[in-house]
């Protein structure tokens, strides 16, 4: 037995280390997690034959003997069935089709025996020790009297069928949603349509002398607690019907509805936590995709639109979660904020919470692809795999054991599972830290200057002079435009600047240097942008230093035709070293009859290596015959 | 046991003491059962036991010293700390909840895994969760005590048999202790004399 223990004696210390690194690497994986580490197979039945969502199935101690009991009610077979551990108890027959099902303590009595509710149409069929014990009967639907006067009408013969009919569709057009009739008006306009005579007229023949007594359909119910929120303690009973109403119904006071709420929409599931008298809220799951809170007896304006079809909601003391369609759970905080999500690797099917001993705010999440996922909050904590979709989850105390998980799935099998009592559901270590590593960069404060006395009399003086220093600022903008204006202007009539235009012509000019010294070549360019040709100019390169020495500085240009560009070369040579003003080289262009200067072009020397001057006299001696060439090349373009 | 403990035991005012732990999951009856063993003391009808309660009483030349263990899931860790006193366990099995059959023993067969339980049992596959008789069996202070398991509530219909429930939990492969299954009835006494003698004489070899 011990060297049994040794080989398969891992701690669940050790164990659970494996899954959250898992965990951390990929929460996809979900085939990775051993469902066996913390979930023992009680009791499996694939042919148990139950076809019930999440809100048919209850865990009640039906008999008050503190044995909790399976309790199903399925709606394809009618029946509600009872299981006691592995063993099917009891069966009956109902006489409706159920559409939910709740247990609600009630009475005062000392023994506390829950009454079963299986709410079917318009009724809650209420049992107690399994027996029939009370049908509760949703009140009639309120008509408007002119509707009655037109049935009233009809059975004296007054009015002809034609006529009702049309009195009737004037009544139904006066409601924009068109559900203030009738079913049985709604039906004779519909006869009136298609319908023969003869048929209408035993329609209302039948009508006759009976009042219009109509109810709504019951869509949802769920219990909440009175005023304390332990187990045996009264409870009431939540009531949603399909005309969008909401009704509290007190089991003590004979099933009497104490208070009714009106909904925008009509609802899907209800959520309730805290207890009536002292506090409570109900998250109520509208048809339109929009969550409802009800707090105290009265509907808040706070809606959540949730954009997409939801499936299941959960509402806890500290958050809400809502499992939609598009494989996503959201978590709102109790302010209605969006807080978290977390996305399914398939459709969800059913959610449902739970809470251990240890563990409390854990969701269980059926999904489509048979996987039961466990979360504690927001965080994984471990995946059971079915083979078949999940239709329904329940957590609860079965018999004698607290942490039990009820599981159903699409072909009607029954799975009952429990929680072993060594399991470890918190997040590993790694995620948790994960998790807080995320939140601290919300938290973490822009590093904002403290106000000081300057700011706080900036602001001040701001704040009370606005229209001041606007206008002072626009004033010096206007200042500033204009006297860099009048430097453009200057610059371009005084020839210092690159362009110049006059009004028959405009010339650019281009100056650039090459080489690396110490010889170099200048060349600059000029183009004459205007529609005229200019005739008569004259360059000349102009410089500072003596060290340099230019083979031409000056040239006639006879003519410059618009839009052709000419180019002038000339070689320049560095002797000496030359300072930092004195690389300048200056190229002004005038024309012929002025000595102002119409524009002109700066180029710099580079710096010149003295070493490579020694080679001078060499370089001078070849100096002559190159570039008389070039000159006469240029003197040419410019005569072409 | 040295000569002079001999001469003590054989002669010596009392008798000789052995602590017994009484475990098993909730509602299984042992309260009840120790109820049951108390020679003519005042007989009270169990309630859930909260933590643990200790009886003596003799039988035979010994005298026993019950820890009856509380077998609810928030007491269960307190077993463990016990174990180091105890010389011989009494594990009491209700054999009519089949449905938590699986908290006492987790079995190889619904695991789906192919565990040699001899010994020779694949070192990579670690088994996965341990149950409450094989964290008990498993634990070091324990090696060599005797377990004596009670197959209780034999009167209910539809409970296990003695062997089934042996088949169930999988004793045959306990190999290196002495171990008894009685089948047994706590309302009634039946059955608890004999595995209580079963249990003196293996202590006195």
């Amino acid at each position: 037995m011990a060297a049994e223990a040794s080989t398969s004696g891992q701690g669940p210390g050790e164990m659970n280390t494996g899954t959250t690194e898992r965990r951390a690497s990929g929460g996809s994986d979900a085939a990775k997690f051993n469902e066996q580490k913390f979930w023992l197979n009680a009791f499996t039945d694939r042919v148990a034959n139950i076809y019930a969502r999440s809100d048919c199935i209850c865990l009640c101690d039906v008999f008050g003997d503190h044995d909790k009991r399976l309790v199903v009610v399925d709606a394809s077979q009618k029946k509600l069935k009872l299981w006691k551990g592995t063993t099917l108890e009891a069966e009956l027959k109902l006489v409706d089709n159920p559409v939910a099902l709740c247990s609600v303590y009630g009475d005062n009595s000392k023994k506390r025996i829950p009454a079963l509710c299986v709410a079917a149409g318009p009724h809650i069929y209420i049992y107690r020790n399994l027996r029939a014990y009370y049908k509760f009967t949703l009140p009639d639907l309120a008509f408007s009297d002119k509707e009655k006067q037109v049935w009233e009408g009809l059975a004296e013969a007054k009015l002809s069928i034609e006529q009702a009919c049309d009195q009737l569709v004037v009544l139904r057009e006066e409601d924009p949603q068109g559900g203030n009739l009738s079913q049985r008006s709604n039906q004779l306009i519909a006869m009136s349509l298609s319908a023969g005579r003869d048929d209408m007229q035993s329609f209302v023949a039948k009508a006759k002398g009976v009042g219009i007594h109509e109810q709504t359909a019951i869509t949802c119910i769920c219990s909440i607690p009175k005023s304390v929120e332990d187990e045996g303690s009264q409870e009431s009973l939540l009531v949603g019907t399909e005309n969008g109403k909401l009704h509290v119904i007190d089991p003590v006071k004979n099933f009497e509805i104490v208070h009714t709420i009106d909904l925008p929409s009509a609802p899907v599931q209800l959520a309730a936590t805290g207890a009536i008298n002292v506090e409570y809220k109900v998250v109520v799951l509208g048809r339109d995709a929009k969550v409802y809170n009800v707090v105290d007896g009265q509907l808040t304006s706070h809606v959540l639109d949730l954009h997409t079809s939801p499936i299941a909601i959960i509402c806890s003391s500290k958050f809400m979660a809502v499992g939609c369609m598009n494989k996503t759970i959201y978590f709102y905080n109790l302010a209605g904020g969006l807080v978290h999500n977390i996305y399914l690797p398939d459709h969800l099917t059913c959610m449902e919470s739970f809470s251990t001993e240890h563990y409390s705010n854990m969701i269980t999440v059926g999904l489509k692809n048979g996987e039961i996922r466990m979360y504690n909050e927001i965080l994984l904590c471990s995946v059971i795999k079915l083979k078949e979709p999940i239709r329904a989850l329940k957590f609860g105390r079965f018999g004698r054991e607290d942490n039990t998980l009820v599981v159903t799935t699409s072909s009607g099998s029954l799975d009952i599972k429990i929680l072993a009592r060594a399991a470890k559901l918190k997040p590993s270590a790694a995620t948790s830290k994960l998790l807080q590593e995320q939140v601290p960069e919300q938290d973490v404060p822009l590093n904002i200057p403290k106000k000081t006395r300057v700011y706080v009399e900036q602001t001040k003086r701001e704040r009370e002079k606005a229209s001041e220093m606007h206008k002072g600022f626009q004033r010096d903008l206007c200042k500033l435009r204009l006297s860099t204006a009048r430097a453009y202007v200057k610059s371009i009539t005084s020839g210092q600047g690159p362009i110049w235009s006059s009004s028959e012509a405009s010339i650019i000019t281009n100056a650039s240097i090459f080489g690396l010294g110490p010889d170099f070549k200048l060349e600059f360019t000029l183009e004459n942008n205007g529609m005229k040709a200019l005739h008569d100019l004259r360059a000349t390169i102009t410089f500072k230093s003596k060290g340099i020495k230019l083979e031409r500085s000056q040239f006639n240009i006879s003519t410059l035709l618009p839009s052709v560009q000419y180019s002038f070369l000339t070689n320049l040579r560095c002797t000496s070293s030359v300072g930092t003003e004195e690389q300048q080289l200056k190229v002004l262009i005038s024309r012929q009859e002025s000595c102002v200067p119409i524009l002109s072009a700066i180029v710099k020397l580079p710096v010149v290596d003295q070493e490579e001057q020694d080679q001078e006299p060499f370089q001078q001696a070849d100096f002559g015959a190159s570039h008389h060439g070039m000159d006469s090349k240029a003197d040419m373009l410019v005569m072409g | 046991m040295g000569f002079l403990s001999k001469l003590a035991a054989l002669f010596g005012p009392g008798k000789k003491k052995v602590k017994i732990l009484v475990v098993g999951l909730d509602n299984s009856g042992k309260s009840t059962i120790i109820q049951k063993l108390k020679p003519n003391a005042e007989k009270k009808t169990a309630v859930p036991t909260v933590g643990f309660n200790m009886e003596e009483f003799e039988k035979g030349s010994l005298c026993f010293n019950v820890f009856d263990m509380s077998g609810a899931n928030r007491y269960r860790s307190l077993w463990e700390k016990y174990y180091n006193d105890a010389e011989a366990i009494v594990f009491v099995v209700d054999t009519a909840d089949k449905f938590r059959m699986c908290v006492v023993k987790v079995r190889m067969a619904e695991l789906g895994m192919s565990l040699n339980r001899g010994g020779l049992a694949d070192k990579t596959v670690s088994l996965p969760l341990k149950d409450e008789l094989e964290r008990m069996l498993s634990h070091a202070a324990l090696e060599k005590v005797p377990i004596l398991f009670f197959a209780n509530k034999k009167d209910v219909i539809n409970a296990m048999t003695p062997v089934e429930c042996a088949k169930y939990l999988e004793l045959e492969s306990i190999q290196t202790r002495a171990w008894q299954i009685i089948h047994s009835n706590g309302l009634t006494g039946e059955g608890l004399s004999t595995g209580i003698d079963w249990l003196a004489q293996t202590l006195q070899k």
